[in-house]
């Protein structure tokens, strides 16, 4: 898969013992930058963080992307390569897809991207449907997930910057990007949009029953993730003082001969709980770490696309209320020149010429006024419907990840103590044939 | 060696004693307990100062006991009162490894553990050590049947008094004085210096080992008190959801039980460490009868020293080699100076001889009655180090299928949701 002909491909070791280990080495890393500027000891040479991509598993080959029964659309991503450029290095990711649309030439393509063209993406799909949920892009561990977000969704999935960004070459794809896309796209950028403190005047009560929940939800969620911080961190130094107690048990064996055995089986058990421990702790960050990070970045986006959609309620209430003026000044000047206030000869002339003047400029200005207002009642309409839908898809969304993370959380404890029970048992099963062994000798 | 056929007597919360059954201690005939405890305060009103007494109750269970024993009696004994007894007892039986009372401080502690010694739970593990300690020496055979310790048991005022008249106070001042000297000697027996150095090895191992333990509790009391922050979390937030609400609510609660239920398992890990507490101070009590050894090893060795001496002197007297002055003056004695002074000599060395006669005899007394109470400690030891550490094992399966099972049900409602 050699890019341009400039660039060096190094072959990134993607083994996950030697990425583990530099993990142990560094344990605070920066998800955003892209070169962390450390140097390692082994073959990486000044490589950008990537830590983060010990997940990424290489595909062997095409036929291990299971398609799901239903979807017509599956997409993987693996195989992080490093390139250096004569300007810059970057990491570049392998994305596979297996397609059946009619929309798609072909039924599989294989391209690289690279996190920019991540970014890029988001940004199109944003300014193409301001008010569907688009999965946020937080960190370079959550590519997976976000690419699985938005090939599940089903507008989002048909957008056809997603298609390029699947099966466009490099070169092509290259210069699409650069490309100034047509203005019609461009999302209206209204300065309203950024004040959070605009008042409607009529509240959506829908849509404010959605942000308080939204609120909550994030709160207690952060809770969970700060707890589970916590408990991570005492269970580490847990994980020291278990190392430093067994081995006492295997000094004590060697001075108490008749309790060895026993001595020993004990020490062995504490041994292999410490263990077990450690691989629950290890597994925070994939486990609850990120995703709960991850999840927190989504909510934040529904938030935002909820305030977008609330500056458009404000646009509109803006050029309704502006309409209205205009027709009650309107109106005014029409009372004002049926009922001419009889005043002396010259001054009532003046005044005549400058109410007509008004007037017109009010004839003309009233109607752009009221197409603007209806435009601005479209736009909003629209975007109720949208984000109302695509919100209730959010949610069912919400409900499956949410219990996905929970349950790969529940089921790293489950493992920790099946692992423990079994030492345990181990020892107990032992104790028991020494026991019944002691018995018949007594006999 | 005959296998004795041994007898388990229970205690409270610790290992029960062996007892052969061939042997008649106190305890076939009187039960023991040491039921509860109080509160009481010394001194006038202006300078309070508070201590704690324990009710020991004992009852006649023979009613054929042909031994003067109080049918049913009550005495409350303060701690400094016990440690008198033990005094008593090291100072009478030298050779015995004594069983050690519970601890005087708090050691070990961690945060469930308070440092207080007026902490009531600290208090009644005290009394149950206690009470181990008198059926220890119930149980014993060679002490069972002392009767200051009897006396100490049923007679309350009576006890102090006669503790008092006999001077064991003395005694007892005497002898640590004569175990603070450093001993060296010119012939150490082996046998004791394995004891010894044994008896060093298991107070290190268990030191450390209880050590390591209440840290480590410590950690698992704390990581399972923070899971009660779970629940309420997703009790709040069961609260704002429809289909998942019935789940996370059910979840909360199951945190809630995990963080609750540390506390039961904890308390009894507290009481095994006990039972390991008691052995780490048997440790001393070894040591403590090797060193008494040690000390009646150096009196033979300082009598056959006088013997050696003297027998040097006699044979100088009798080469008529003696003094400064002879030397110098050459003078020598008169025939019958030095018979005189032979014969005192030989006195001397007679007296010296049986002195280390006597010695000697005492010595391997000592030193047979320790070796078979040393050996009848040791088989207790297993005995009961086997059982504390069966206790730990299943302890540590219990609390962890307990774990296992509350997360399996944790599961079961996460996957319930639609």
């Amino acid at each position: 898969m050699a890019n341009s002909n400039s660039s060096a491909v190094i072959d990134v070791l993607v083994e996950n013992k030697e990425i583990s280990s530099i993990l142990r080495d560094n344990q605070q890393f920066d998800h955003s930058s892209i070169c962390s500027g450390s140097t390692y000891d082994n073959s990486l040479v000044q490589s950008p963080s990537i830590e983060s991509f010990s997940t990424i598993h290489d595909i062997e080959n095409l036929s291990e992307l299971n398609m799901d029964e239903n979807s017509d659309l599956c997409v993987k991503i693996d195989n992080p390569q490093k390139h250096l450029e004569t300007l810059e290095t970057f990491i570049t990711f392998r994305i596979t897809t297996r397609v059946a649309r009619i929309e798609f030439t072909e039924n599989e393509y294989v391209v690289r991207r690279r996190y920019n063209d991540f970014l890029w993406l988001r940004q199109k799909l944003v300014e193409c449907h301001p008010f569907c949920i688009v999965p946020p892009l937080p960190g370079k561990h959550s590519l997976m997930g976000q690419l699985d977000r938005v090939t599940q969704h089903p507008i989002l999935s048909c957008n056809e910057h997603f298609k390029l960004f699947l099966t466009a070459k490099q070169s092509d794809f290259n210069l699409s990007r650069r490309q100034k896309l047509p203005v019609e796209h461009k999302v209206r950028t209204l300065s309203h949009a950024n004040s959070t403190h605009a008042i409607l005047k009529n509240r959506h009560i829908e849509f404010d029953k959605t942000k308080t929940y939204l609120g909550t939800l994030a709160e207690k969620l952060s809770s969970i993730e700060k707890i589970s911080n916590r408990i991570n961190k005492e269970r580490s130094e847990y994980v020291t003082e278990l190392n430093n107690f067994h081995p006492i048990f295997t000094t004590w064996a060697t001075t108490e001969p008749e309790l060895s055995g026993m001595l020993q089986n004990i020490g062995s058990a504490v041994e292999r709980g410490s263990a077990a421990q450690n691989a629950l702790v290890q597994s925070y960050n994939s486990t609850i770490g990120n995703p709960m990070k991850d999840f927190l970045a989504y909510i934040d986006v529904v938030q935002e696309t909820i305030r977008k959609r609330e500056s458009y309620q404000y646009a509109y209430e803006v050029s309704i209320e502006e309409l209205n003026k205009r027709h009650s000044e309107k109106d005014k000047l029409i009372a004002l020149a049926q009922n001419p206030v009889s005043t002396t000869g010259s001054f009532s002339l003046w005044k005549q010429p400058s109410c007509d003047d008004k007037l017109e400029k009010l004839g003309m200005c009233i109607p752009q006024l009221l197409k603007k207002v209806e435009s601005n009642q479209d736009n909003l309409e629209c975007a109720n419907e949208s984000l109302r839908s695509d919100l209730q898809r959010w949610q069912l969304e919400k409900t499956q990840c949410l219990k996905k993370i929970l349950l790969d959380f529940v089921q790293k404890q489950i493992n920790y103590y099946q692992a423990t029970v079994s030492a345990w048992e181990y020892v107990a099963s032992e104790l028991n044939q020494q026991n019944g062994s002691t018995k018949s000798n007594a006999k | 060696m005959e296998s004795v056929k041994e007898v388990s007597v229970a205690s409270s919360s610790y290992n029960a004693p062996l007892v052969p059954l061939t042997l008649d201690t106190l305890l076939n005939h009187l039960e023991i307990s040491v039921s509860e405890s109080e509160k009481r305060a010394n001194g006038s009103l202006n300078l309070r100062d508070f201590y704690t007494v324990y009710l020991i109750e004992t009852k006649v269970t023979d009613p054929n006991c042909q031994y003067k024993l109080g049918n049913l009696t009550t005495v409350w004994r303060r701690y400094t009162e016990f440690e008198q007894l033990r005094d008593y007892l090291e100072v009478t039986y030298p050779y015995i490894v004594l069983p050690p009372l519970p601890e005087k401080r708090v050691m070990f502690g961690w945060q469930k553990i308070s440092n207080d010694t007026f902490d009531p739970n600290f208090i009644d593990r005290r009394r149950a050590g206690l009470e181990n300690f008198l059926l220890r020496i119930a149980a014993h055979p060679v002490l069972t049947w002392d009767k200051h310790f009897i006396e100490f048991l049923q007679n309350e005022e009576g006890w102090r008094e006669s503790y008092k008249s006999n001077g064991y106070l003395q005694l007892v001042e005497n002898k640590l004085k004569g175990l603070s000297v450093s001993v060296r000697l010119k012939k150490p027996d082996p046998k004791f210096e394995t004891i010894r150095d044994y008896g060093g090895t298991l107070y290190s191992n268990l030191n450390n080992l209880l050590k390591a333990r209440s840290r480590t509790a410590e950690k698992e009391y704390t990581i399972h008190k923070l899971h009660a922050n779970y629940g309420r979390v997703f009790s709040e937030w069961s609260a704002i959801e429809k289909e998942m609400g019935d789940a996370l609510q059910k979840t909360g609660h199951y945190l809630d039980s995990l963080a609750s239920s540390i506390d039961a398992s904890l308390e009894d890990e507290e009481l095994l460490a006990d039972q390991l507490k008691e052995y780490l101070f048997f440790a001393l009590s070894l040591q403590s009868v090797c060193k008494n050894h040690e000390v009646l090893q150096l009196q033979l060795e300082d009598a056959e020293d006088v013997v050696a001496s003297k027998n040097v002197e006699r044979t100088k007297v009798q080469q008529g080699k003696t003094g400064l002055m002879s030397r110098l003056f050459g003078a020598v004695d008169t025939e019958e100076v030095r018979e005189f002074k032979v014969n005192l000599l030989d006195q001397q060395i007679q007296e010296g001889a049986s002195t280390v006669n006597d010695t000697k005899g005492n010595l391997s007394d000592f030193s047979s009655k320790a070796l078979l109470d040393i050996d009848r400690f040791q088989n207790q030891k297993v005995h009961d180090l086997k059982d504390t550490l069966s206790n730990y094992t299943y302890l540590q399966l219990k609390t962890a299928r307990k774990g296992l099972q509350t997360w399996l049900q944790i599961r079961d409602c996460l996957q319930n949701i639609p």
